[in-house]
């Protein structure tokens, strides 16, 4: 049988309504009561102001969503009538799904976010983040970011150094700086990340160029495994297979010990860091109820909760940073941009 | 599924009734494509849009839209690409024959021979596909990486090598393409499978009975009859090893070993910022481009598939092919083969599961032995919510992917046309595309149309179902070729409906191909992570999504215990579809 002219037009016309959806226009977003894109009240305020917004909190992290339930006890414990909906995503993934959000002109489905600065740049660039006193909400100034209009706070702070095997590396073994690590005793035995976000955030302080020199020299000296991401490298350093690691932070450290794993890390001569960071869309119809719980969250109490169930800390200079080591950081879009741009250079060395 | 009201025109009933088939078919035809238009159109706009847009800011849907070509320029003249293309060709092709030979010699065991244990075996071959991909990655490494995989220790001590590496290092392109291989084995298998469980053997008796050696049989007859579904399956498959990441990233990478896939990772997935998707929406477009030759080849032989037909109504239940000696070298190819498939990487999960962290592979660790793990996820209401929303998941994506593809796929192969190759086209496009660009089309879509999907398990249900009907065609449309037309004929020359015709003989005839059906495409959901991860929020999440964050969450043995209720799962749907199609033992 031929499909006749009617039935293919009746096909063509079924097939447009997805692609009318995609042309269309879909419902507008919710009001928002922060009409200037700024926002200040104190914790005990926005807390009162927050029984005037309906509907819950939507709030992304990249916690374990167990972890993140016993991790705020004590603020659902303090304040029954808020309710945190917690998402588990990270920071690309969010800022993804809101930029598609705006672009279709539909309310938004997070109201904060917590994550790495890099993956909320686009929302900073098209200025969806809201223009937050987070002074006012009793943030320490060395907390606080600001990017053009939006604002965030910095809710932990992770040190990088050399994770090591405890029961086959001592630590006489190990290197004390950067330039010691560029050693033929570690070739096929040290472990590199492909992204090279590790290792590009010394860049700030370092160098972008001496960065990119001394890691080729890495390279070719070292050989090492280039295998993505803090767990797996754990693992092939506790299990054995590698001797080092480049990609040992100091929380993930602290929980691989707790749990027994024979796993300890040393800092080098310049020790970077990563920052996480927390921030409000301007477009939230539950600023209140974001800076109630946000304020919370980066007061004393929600920091200690962290400490406890996630061991990560929010120390401006980690007491760990051993006496004559530069703390590199990247707490401005400056540093940040140079960490990326040297982290990017180190990817392209590593894939060929 | 709607049900095709007739056949071809030499078949014609009484007037009356021709007329009203005819309004049917047609009806039926209209509906089925415009689901599939439905379903496709939308991803196939954002892949060719978002390719000539600068994604930097997310994909543009409103003026001003930052047009560009670069993601063409990018995606051709990356560095060392002939490099990357050579060792890819090396990889695909490798794992390919791996994976066919293995899968068709698997098949031909269970479904044509008196194997004692099959229902076994066939449990064993599909249940890898349930086993997360760190943990694979992690069983091979700690058995064969170099410095003290336990292969390569035992091997050093008893051959005496001085060396401290090797002499086996897992982390080469021969050993990723043989996991390769043993990866796509499962989904290869339950391919070859359906059509040769659905198949009669009157034509291979009849050449035994003429005097053929059983190869000869095997060379002239049964893979000529499964042609359909094995270059369904080889166009399926290429193009699943073309784009495949996880074996590429976790084995090839620690080695500095590049294919193409992890070129476009790389690629579109900047150290900051957002993932480049108008990059990754290019490389789509060419690997639709670069799969229309094979298609089109495919679609040439479902074309002829009068000369596929081998479910006739002379038809009878297939006898089996005695192995007598061989029988004993049978199980032990066979279930050695599972044994370093799935018991190999199923212990490693096992063990996973029960240690405070995931160390050495060592007699010493059972001594560590804890079940805080099982404890912490079972106590844990969100993973509850993930275990219901998965089996949801796989249940209806695999439901919705199955009925579109029995309809299509009867188009395909029954109606007569010069557009039905393009039908066949448009249900193999979402295979070709990105992950991210079904996630992000179906973001788009769902945000838009006023339909309460949005932010619920069932927009990750629909983004499956578009995903995996490429998936399900390459079963159905090889299984409806190898059906005698003249079966669904004889129903509406006796007074059948079309309805009566597709619930009481082509339903039926195609059952093995339709539960292998389902059950490919209910693996693949479940274990699908790209989806869910672009779609998902706090109410939706799936447990593909819950390994994937326990394991960034630095949770070595809770990425385990949830693989291993994975598996389980798996093992379960296998089992309960394995014997709801009438499986012999």
């Amino acid at each position: 049988m031929q499909i006749s002219k009617k039935s293919s037009l009746g096909i063509v016309l079924a097939g447009a309504v997805s692609v009318g959806a995609l042309a269309g226009c879909g419902s507008s977003s919710g009001p928002a009561d922060t009409a200037d894109g700024t926002f200040s009240a104190s914790v005990d305020e926005a807390c009162a102001a927050a029984a005037d917004e309906s509907g819950a909190l939507n709030y992304v992290a990249s916690t374990d969503a167990a972890v993140f339930a016993e991790e705020i006890k004590p603020f659902t414990a303090a304040h029954p009538d808020i309710e945190v909906k917690y998402t588990n995503l990270r920071s690309t993934d969010a800022s993804q799904t809101l930029l598609a959000e705006a672009q279709a002109r539909h309310g938004l489905s997070f109201d904060a976010l917590a994550g790495e600065l890099p993956g909320f740049q686009p929302l900073f660039d098209q200025g969806m983040v809201l223009d937050v006193d987070w002074a006012a909400l009793g943030m320490a100034d060395d907390l606080l970011y600001r990017d053009g209009d939006g604002t965030a706070f910095r809710n932990y702070r992770l040190i990088t150094g050399i994770g090591y095997n405890t029961e086959l590396v001592s630590q006489d073994e190990l290197p004390d700086t950067w330039e010691e690590l560029v050693d033929p005793k570690w070739a096929g035995r040290v472990i590199v990340d492909p992204r090279g976000s590790y290792i590009g955030r010394i860049a700030p302080a370092f160098g972008k160029d001496e960065t990119i020199e001394w890691f080729q020299r890495f390279m070719d000296v070292d050989k090492p495994l280039i295998i993505q991401g803090a767990t797996a490298s754990a693992q092939k350093v506790i299990a054995g297979e590698a001797l080092l690691t480049t990609s040992a932070a100091d929380a993930n450290v602290r929980e691989s010990q707790e749990a027994g794993a024979p796993l300890g890390i040393k800092y080098l001569d310049y020790v970077p860091t990563s920052d996480y960071h927390t921030l409000v869309m301007k477009d939230t119809p539950r600023p209140n109820t974001a800076a109630c719980f946000l304020g919370w969250l980066g007061g004393p109490e929600g920091r200690a909760q962290k400490e406890k169930y996630e061991f990560q800390k929010n120390d401006s200079t980690p007491s760990e940073v051993p006496p004559g080591a530069t703390l590199v950081l990247t707490d401005t879009p400056e540093a940040l941009q140079i960490a990326s741009e040297t982290s990017d250079a180190l990817a392209k060395i590593m894939a060929g | 599924m709607a049900a095709p009201a007739a056949v071809a025109q030499r078949a014609a009933p009484p007037l009356r009734g021709r007329r009203r088939w005819l309004n049917g078919r047609r009806v039926f035809v209209v509906v089925t494509l415009a689901v599939l238009l439905y379903l496709v159109l939308g991803p196939l706009l954002v892949l060719v849009l978002g390719s000539f847009q600068d994604t930097t800011l997310g994909l543009v849907i409103q003026p001003p839209v930052p047009w560009t070509l670069q993601n063409y320029a990018d995606a051709l003249f990356t560095s060392a690409l002939y490099q990357v293309l050579l060792t890819t060709l090396l990889f695909t092709v490798g794992s390919l024959a791996f994976a066919f030979v293995v899968s068709f010699a698997l098949s031909m065991l269970i479904e044509r021979t008196d194997l004692p244990l099959k229902n076994l075996m066939f449990l064993l071959v599909v249940a890898p596909s349930g086993i997360p991909t760190v943990i694979l990655a992690i069983s091979w490494s700690l058995m064969v990486n170099p410095t003290n995989g336990v292969l390569n220790v035992f091997l050093r001590d008893v051959l005496g090598l001085g060396s401290t590496t090797g002499p086996f290092n897992v982390y080469t392109v021969p050993w990723m393409t043989i996991v390769q291989g043993m990866a796509l084995v499962p989904m290869t298998f339950l391919l070859i499978t359906a059509s040769l469980r659905g198949m009669s053997n009157v034509l291979e008796e009849a050449g035994r009975a003429s005097g053929a050696t059983t190869w000869t049989v095997l060379r002239t007859v049964t893979v000529p009859l499964l042609k359909p579904s094995i270059v369904g399956a080889l166009v399926y498959q290429f193009v699943t090893v073309v784009s495949v990441l996880d074996i590429p990233l976790v084995i090839g990478r620690p080695g500095g070993v590049s294919v193409l896939s992890t070129r476009i990772y790389d690629a579109s997935n900047p150290v900051t910022g957002l993932p480049n998707n108008g990059l990754a929406s290019a490389y789509g477009v060419l690997l639709l481009l670069v799969s229309l030759a094979p298609l089109y080849v495919y679609n040439r032989i479902v074309r002829q598939s009068g000369a596929y037909v081998t479910v006739t109504g002379k038809s009878r239940a297939p006898r089996l092919l005695r192995l007598g000696r061989w029988k004993p070298v049978a199980l032990v190819l066979g279930f050695g083969y599972v044994a370093v498939s799935f018991v190999l990487p199923g212990v490693v999960l096992l063990w996973a599961s029960t240690q405070p962290y995931l160390g050495a592979l060592t007699w010493e660790s059972l001594g560590n032995t804890t079940f805080a793990a099982y404890r912490a996820i079972f106590g844990d209401q969100v993973f509850h919510r993930g275990l219901l929303n998965t089996l949801l998941l796989g249940v209806c994506a695999s439901v919705i992917a199955m009925a579109v593809s029995t309809a299509v796929s009867w188009i395909i192969v029954r109606v007569r046309s010069r557009y039905t190759p393009l039908v066949d086209l448009l249900a193999f496009m979402p295979h070709a595309f990105p992950g991210v660009v079904i996630g992000l089309a179906t973001l788009f879509v769902y945000l838009l149309l006023p339909l309460p999907v949005y932010g619920t398990i069932w927009i990750i249900v629909l983004a499956m179902a578009t995903q995996f009907v490429g998936l399900g065609t390459r079963l159905t449309t090889g299984g409806i070729a190898q059906i005698q037309v003249g079966l669904e004929e004889a129903s509406l020359m006796a007074g059948g409906s079309g309805w009566q015709t597709t619930r009481r003989v082509l339903l039926p005839l195609l059952r093995p191909v339709i539960l292998n059906g389902l059950l490919v495409v209910f693996l693949s959901s479940i274990q699908n992570l790209t989806l869910p991860l672009m779609l998902g929020t706090g109410d939706n999440v799936v447990m593909s999504t819950l390994i994937y964050n326990r394991w960034f969450a630095g949770d070595g043995p809770g990425t385990a215990a949830l693989g291993v209720v994975l598996t389980v799962a798996t093992l379960a749907m296998t089992l309960f579809l394995r014997r709801s199609s009438d499986a012999r033992v």
